[in-house]
């Protein structure tokens, strides 16, 4: 494939994954930014890798990246605002977006690893087996990160409004 | 309120968008870049090797025996402002606009350049004298001096070029290219010489230097990694700092040239690693505490005292051995480190 066909499919590659791709980002990091940042690495080397990036595995192939990104900044404490979006003192249920969107803020204050098994398991729907091919960690990994942040996320939910933050 | 996981997959699944949206073509762009970058520097290793050996044999050749002149096109001196005493220090930047233009320069100092058409900078060389309108002869492409003092002649594409002279002699020139620059600088009193390879305007902008000695040798050929360091580069100024047979770090940010060799540094002094800059870049520089350039924005100082110091810059390890840098890493656009050894090995890539 010359060149300028690889970039036609990558271009209908992105505009066809993206609105999947960004919700995943954006659960991952909690910050439209951040995640907006995410997603332009993870698809950026997806590109770099695209000669040998099949096309039916190819969102599958950024969603790894994206969560591994995520993890790995985490990981060298660099400053991506995890959950900046949420950065109000108080919990506003007001609205139905706000309660809609209250999982990504909560999601926020769980470590990386445990915020992206979350994210993997139960939005993308993969089973731990995946999960853990995805991530490069084990099953039993997956099974202890998926209890942890289960746990803290109900623990989270039961505190009083506004005690989050 | 609790949930199970069915009630979390539902809640997850509700979230709104975050709407925002990526352009295919600004990655597609990039990605370009970053190939062609690596390609680019791939080969500009060799050829930047040999371009230092040939640039030191240069400076080094006895006076008596000069090259030949080339026969090749002949410098036609346009005006321009030319780098005098006034600018010691400094780059100054000279517009090249079109193939073949050639700028004056002040006397006793003569250098050539070639450079490959269509955007990419491939191989150049840089002589210099002093007190004399002898030229030399160019490895690869050719010019000449003008008729009186000092001329330089570009073969090329490319739009900028700047230089900087020191009393009469060639301190550093930086070269802007349509995605790389290219620099070198030969410091009498430390006697090294310095080859530069940089992307100017990706993401992540690197350089790459080799090191000539000297004695004319380069040092590439028994330890390449330790021959050359990867660094960022932030518009047109540049942090360098590279271990060869030493430590030096160059440092270019305040658009003043410093050149300190570590090895001047006692063992008790901090080494300063510099800046972070957002999560996928950072420069570096090694500055002894004491220097007058620390940034404001220094941070992490090395504890005194320690024989093998090491410092956290956002969550990577750097660390000096007594005087001397042995391993640091690098964030690059696939979020790789690579960890070098004492001995310039690369130990550790993921």
């Amino acid at each position: 494939m010359n060149r300028s066909a690889a970039d036609t499919e990558f271009t209908e590659f992105v505009r066809r994954a993206t609105p999947s791709l960004r919700r995943t980002a954006w659960l991952l990091t909690g910050d439209r930014e951040a995640a907006a940042d995410l997603l332009q690495q993870a698809l950026l080397k997806t590109y770099l890798a695209w000669h040998r990036v099949r096309a039916d595995e190819a969102s599958a192939y950024t969603r790894k990246v994206l969560a591994n990104v995520a993890i790995d900044t985490w990981r060298k404490g660099r400053d991506i605002p995890v959950g900046g979006d949420f950065d109000r003192p108080v919990r506003d249920r007001s609205t139905s977006v706000d309660d809609h969107d209250e999982i990504v803020r909560l999601l926020a204050a769980l470590p990386a690893q445990q915020r992206a098994v979350i994210v993997l398991r139960y939005f993308e729907d993969l089973t731990e087996t995946a999960t853990a091919n995805e991530l490069g960690i084990s099953v039993g990994a997956v099974k202890s990160a998926c209890s942890r942040g289960l746990a803290t996320l109900r623990a989270l939910e039961a505190r009083p409004e506004g005690s989050l933050t | 309120m609790s949930f199970d996981e069915l009630d979390l997959k539902n809640r997850l699944h509700a979230t709104s968008d975050p709407d925002f949206e990526v352009d295919p073509m600004d990655i597609i762009t990039t990605g370009r870049r970053t190939i062609a970058r690596r390609r680019l520097l791939t080969g500009a290793g060799a050829l930047g090797v040999l371009a230092v050996g040939g640039g030191t044999w240069g400076l080094l050749r006895p006076p008596g025996d000069p090259a030949p002149a080339d026969p090749g096109r002949q410098a036609t001196p346009v005006d321009s402002p030319p780098p005098t005493a006034a600018v010691l220090n400094r780059f100054v930047r000279v517009d090249v606009p079109d193939l073949d233009s050639s700028v004056k320069l002040p006397d006793r100092v003569t250098f050539w350049l070639t450079a490959g058409r269509g955007g990419s900078l491939v191989a150049w060389q840089v002589a210099f004298e002093h007190g004399s309108s002898s030229s030399e002869r160019p490895v690869m492409g050719g010019s000449l001096p003008g008729p009186d003092g000092v001329a330089w002649n570009v073969s090329g594409d490319h739009p900028t070029m700047s230089v900087g002279v020191v009393a009469g002699r060639l301190r550093s020139v930086l070269f802007a290219a349509t995605s790389y620059d290219q620099a070198q600088a030969y410091d009498e009193d430390l006697g090294y010489s310095f080859f530069v390879v940089a992307s100017q305007r990706d993401i992540d902008r690197r350089a790459q230097l080799w090191v000539a000695m000297e004695d004319g040798t380069v040092r590439s050929a028994t330890s390449r990694v330790a021959e050359q360091c990867v660094v960022t580069i932030d518009d047109a100024s540049f942090t360098v700092a590279v271990d060869a047979t030493d430590l030096l770090a160059l440092d270019q940010s305040d658009a003043s040239a410093s050149m300190t060799p570590l090895s001047s540094l006692k063992p008790e002094q901090s080494l300063i690693l510099r800046g972070v800059e957002n999560a996928t870049r950072y420069r570096l520089a090694v500055l002894p505490e004491a220097a007058s350039r620390i940034a404001p924005d220094a941070r992490n100082r090395t504890p005194k005292g320690q024989s093998a110091p090491s410092v956290v810059i956002d969550g990577i390890t750097i660390a000096a051995r007594s005087h001397r840098l042995v391993a640091w890493s690098s964030a690059d656009l696939e979020g790789g480190l690579d960890w070098y050894d004492e001995a310039g090995k690369l130990r550790h890539t993921h």
